[in-house]
């Protein structure tokens, strides 16, 4: 028998190479998909049982939001898109998957039947803090449209810490809210009131700033034995409309210009180092209709184009390789994500 | 020599086949995100590359993104970045693509504008 020639032998590995060297994703990556519906919830994935793990803090986040900051705006059913790791990293890149592990997005570029309502992508490494620092994102642009960066990356920052106790039975539910989280640097207040979104993403400081943001709402709250709330929650309204940070603080807060704000903001975290907070420094309780929804999911089958035109709608998003884990609407143009 | 030759042989398949995935070049897909739909242009036209939004009025009329990220799939210079785009580009009826570039300078996202009259 001849052995085949060495130009046939070449020709057939061109092909095979010409054929696996351009496939950048399995055979058929769109068929076989499912939404997973809860109360709250309505989760697209091509796992089995994995997702399970990310729907349930999403559930427990969403009950004690929904009972504490972001009574009355309700938001469910919240879409979900549940990426495995690999998948995420390749959709959003490594920093995001290591550090955030999930984005929130108001709404994806171009048009489709998922995600225009907005919608939250996140992998399996997601547990209860990143479920609810995403969800605070979801809540804060229906409530508040209108509210900068930094109210949203502070408040989605401070509910990170959130607990929901007694969801299973064991007294009556709760919603705890009130602990800083971990003890990053901050930046200036001027930054913190002044960055865009394109900054915030190229600075390489997104904790640093999310951070910032949390200390000041927790010093608002609770600092100066609580005399700041009442104005607080005027400065909260007027940002909701629009308004300019630095202006709307002149205005309300006359002898706390920003550099003693700053200062004692950071006095306030200190002193908050040395005095233990208790297990729930500020409840809420948590009313019927908003438990979270523990039972099994119902899961039904997605159309493939359905889920072929959410791919492209969330690979059209700017800045995947980046650092910010929140895409408000304004990104949508290009305008606004060149912004200095 | 004849177990020599056939040797050779496969080793220049499996030469082949490992260099394959290096031969694949970055991809990048396009979405609509308008409504408006444009007539496409002459196949092989040419746009301009803008580094910033211009002065001109425009419309956004759709965006180019690698399909994956993580794997080096961003183009690095400007000639093999609009080589690979064009034909999207024209289909679409675009005038310029606005660049946004990744912390590599690579081409991590273009908008597809159209100029206004």
């Amino acid at each position: 028998m001849r052995a085949p020639r060495v130009s046939f032998l070449v020709v057939v590995a061109m092909v095979v190479a010409s054929g696996t060297g351009c496939v950048h994703a399995p055979w058929n990556p769109y068929g076989g998909w499912r939404v997973a519906r809860t109360k709250h919830f309505a989760m697209y994935t091509d796992t089995r049982y994995i997702y399970g793990r990310t729907l349930e803090p999403l559930e427990i986040a969403y009950a004690a939001l929904a009972s504490s900051l972001f009574k009355n705006t309700p938001i469910a059913p919240v879409e979900v898109l549940f990426l495995e790791h690999d998948k995420f990293v390749g959709m959003l890149g490594h920093y995001r998957a290591g550090s955030s592990h999930g984005v929130a997005v108001v709404k994806l570029p171009g048009e489709g039947n998922i995600g225009d309502k907005g919608l939250i992508i996140v992998h399996e490494g997601a547990r209860i803090g990143t479920a609810a620092h995403m969800l605070a994102h979801m809540f804060l642009s229906r409530m508040a449209p209108l509210a900068p960066l930094w109210v949203h990356e502070a408040y989605a920052t401070y509910v990170e810490t959130i607990q929901l106790r007694g969801s299973r039975g064991s007294g009556p539910a709760v919603a705890c809210l009130g602990h800083l989280g971990a003890g990053e640097p901050t930046i200036p207040l001027d930054d913190l009131f002044t960055w865009s979104w394109g900054h915030f993403d190229q600075s390489k400081a997104t904790e640093w700033y999310q951070t910032t943001g949390s200390l000041l709402i927790d010093y608002f709250l609770r600092g100066e034995d609580g005399s700041l709330r009442e104005r607080f929650a005027l400065l909260m309204a007027r940002l909701a409309k629009g308004q300019d940070t630095k202006s709307v603080l002149a205005e309300l807060f006359p002898d706390l210009p920003v550099p003693v704000i700053e200062r004692r903001m950071k006095e306030h975290r200190k002193d908050s180092e040395m005095r233990p907070r208790g297990l729930c420094p500020l409840e809420f309780p948590v009313a019927a209709d908003d438990m979270a929804d523990m039972g099994d999911a119902k899961e039904s089958p997605v159309p493939k184009p359905d889920i072929e035109t959410l791919f492209l709608r969330a690979r059209l998003l700017p800045r995947r390789a980046g650092y910010v884990d929140f895409f408000p609407r304004r990104v949508l143009s290009v305008e606004a994500v060149l912004a200095k | 020599m004849k177990r020599l030759c056939a040797r050779s042989r496969w080793l220049r398949l499996a030469l082949l086949l490992a260099l394959a995935p290096a031969a694949c070049g970055p991809m990048y897909i396009y979405g609509h995100t308008t409504h408006q739909v444009l007539a496409p242009r002459a196949a092989g036209c040419v746009f301009g590359v803008l580094e910033a939004p211009p002065p001109r009025d425009f419309d956004e009329i759709g965006i180019l993104a690698p399909e994956d990220i993580a794997f080096g799939s961003t183009a690095g210079g400007s000639t093999s970045f609009v080589d690979q785009v064009r034909d999207q580009v024209c289909q679409a009826g675009g005038d310029a693509v606005i660049v946004e570039r990744d912390w590599q300078m690579n081409y991590e996202r273009a908008t597809v504008i159209r100029f206004k009259p």
